[in-house]
């Protein structure tokens, strides 16, 4: 079983008929009745993670490919991948759906920031319209592709850049003001942030002329930040995530049985 | 009098208005970038063995790098990933890339294109695009089984992976010598999750980023890891001394940013320097 690439007029027929499928299906979705709707989404998300499941546990043999697998494994690269892209540009459509609805109603009520909305509207267009004429169709002119090009790289990338930039400003402020040794504890994270600071900074400029190895290494500023790193940060982190491991797989659970009673279930 | 224009000086200096740190840091940061200068360097164990992973990709392997990283983290990952293009190109190591960032893919091959001009790289020939990849789980479980299958065809060339001279003798996970995760965020998990094991991982991330990835080093899940700024610049200085590339933002960066650390260490000891002054006269 295997999905093929539509060549031709059939992309077009492809295309109009997943719009049609999905604008059923969803609307379908909309038209059921509320004590069917949590059944279905349980049932769903129990057949979907079955999947990996039995995928993962069921004995696995050597598929023609020299891969390891049982007779689920095929189906991930010729199946369900193309499905969860196709689901994946489906989310995208829904979120930019529900985006210029909102910021289209602000500006022709002219709510406040009216302006704001009329701007990412503006943009969004002009991102929308240029990425696809430059990049959906080959045959285009050249004037195309520079729009597009300073649409991204010279507004999008740099603006991006900037704000991120502005971060260091804020962490130098609050490092001024915030940062006080007022308890031990305090004190002892302030040490060890300022030796791995300088670990992975300019430390070689001040215990560099040390020796590399031997007993003068151990007073370098490069060994304490690796030590602390290693030896006293590190043993944190894996009880950390090790914490989180076991949260997520009863989260996991929960969800996968249908008896969390979160956003997904809950009224 | 006296005690009193002390406790004025030391509440001053507490309560200094913002715009002057901000005004001294860009100053602090604008004369290093303005006039370059040298910070004696010692790679990282970690970039040392990233690097050498790299080196020894066997002729009939390729390397998978994957860029899920944007401009506003080009001061870290832009480096990172420009020097270990310098090294594949330098190496003639056939190589491809993908992307969990929709925006990563385009901030990917600017930095390939501008690259494989000096190195006479061809797409299709020498490296190979395999486009954004909005699943990942399902994408890196994919590789494992059937890597033409899963990704069918370069988006860029439009043409199926199998027709391209990159791909020859590439099938699965088994073909791929190491997967270099180049990101802002903690991407590497997918990988070590879902790859099939013995595919080696390295992972080029932001200094923020790194410290969660020690354990997975040191238990030799991941190979190597680049340590944001200072990763590029370990990776550009291994580079040099090996002649597989060429000084770049790695070592042009650290100038600023050890500046901007001794800028934050002193405004540290300054704020606390006038707290305990002030606490002190207050007594």
């Amino acid at each position: 079983m295997n999905w093929k690439v539509a060549h031709g007029i059939w992309i077009w027929v492809a295309l109009i008929g997943v719009l049609l499928f999905s604008a059923l299906f969803i609307g379908a979705l909309t038209r059921l009745p509320h004590r069917f709707r949590r059944p279905l989404m349980s049932i769903i998300v129990f057949l979907s993670g079955l999947f990996y499941a039995l995928e993962y546990f069921l004995p696995t043999h050597l598929l023609p490919d020299g891969a390891r697998g049982n007779f689920l494994t095929p189906l991930i690269p010729n199946i369900i991948n193309p499905l969860a892209q196709d689901l994946a540009a489906l989310l995208f459509g829904l979120g930019l759906f529900s985006l210029l609805r909102i910021h289209t109603v602000n500006v022709t009520r002219l709510r406040p920031g009216w302006s704001n909305s009329a701007a990412l509207l503006i943009s969004a267009a002009a991102m929308l319209v240029f990425g696809f004429w430059s990049r959906a169709n080959l045959n285009h002119a050249s004037w195309v592709d520079q729009v597009y090009n300073h649409l991204f790289d010279g507004f999008f990338q740099n603006m991006d850049a900037a704000m991120f930039s502005l971060i260091a400003f804020f962490i130098l402020s609050a490092a001024y003001r915030a940062f006080r040794i007022r308890s031990m504890e305090s004190s002892i994270l302030m040490a060890s942030a300022l030796i791995v600071l300088l670990g992975l900074s300019f430390g070689g400029l001040i215990t560099g002329w040390l020796p590399a190895h031997g007993m003068g290494a151990n007073f370098r500023i490069e060994t304490w930040s690796s030590w602390l790193l290693n030896i006293i940060s590190s043993p944190a982190l894996r009880a950390i995530d090790f914490g989180i491991g076991l949260g997520g797989l009863a989260m996991g659970l929960r969800i996968w049985l249908g008896i969390e009673k979160g956003a997904l279930f809950g009224d | 009098m006296d005690g009193q224009q002390s406790r004025n000086w030391t509440d001053k200096l507490q309560t200094i208005d913002r715009r002057i740190l901000y005004l001294i840091l860009l100053i602090v940061i604008a004369i290093p970038t303005l006039h370059p200068i040298n910070i004696p360097n010692d790679p990282l164990p970690m970039s040392r063995d990233l690097w050498e992973t790299i080196d020894k990709t066997p002729p009939n392997k390729i390397v998978l790098l994957s860029s899920t990283w944007t401009k506003n983290t080009r001061g870290e990952n832009q480096g990172q990933m420009q020097a270990i293009l310098n090294h594949l190109m330098s190496r003639h190591i056939r190589f491809a890339v993908s992307s969990f960032d929709p925006r990563g893919t385009q901030v990917a091959l600017n930095l390939i294109n501008a690259t494989a001009v000096k190195y006479n790289y061809v797409q299709g020939r020498d490296w190979v695009y395999f486009g954004y990849q909005a699943n990942s789980m399902n994408y890196v479980k994919g590789l494992s089984v059937d890597l033409l299958e899963t990704v069918k065809q370069d988006p860029v060339l439009k043409k199926p992976l199998r027709s391209l001279p990159v791909m020859n003798g590439i099938r699965n996970a088994d073909d791929i010598h190491i997967v270099v995760e180049i990101a802002a965020s903690s991407a590497q998990y997918i990988w070590i999750q879902f790859l099939k094991p013995g595919v080696k991982i390295g992972f080029a991330c932001t200094s923020v980023m790194a410290p969660e990835s020690i354990p997975y080093y040191s238990s030799h899940q991941l190979s190597g890891v680049l340590w944001g700024a200072k990763g590029a610049y370990d990776y550009e200085q291994i580079n040099s001394q090996h002649g597989t590339g060429e000084w770049g933002s790695g070592r042009q960066y650290m100038g600023p940013l050890s500046a901007a650390f001794a800028l934050v260490i002193l405004s540290i000891i300054v704020g606390n320097v006038a707290m305990f002054a002030s606490k002190r006269k207050k007594a």
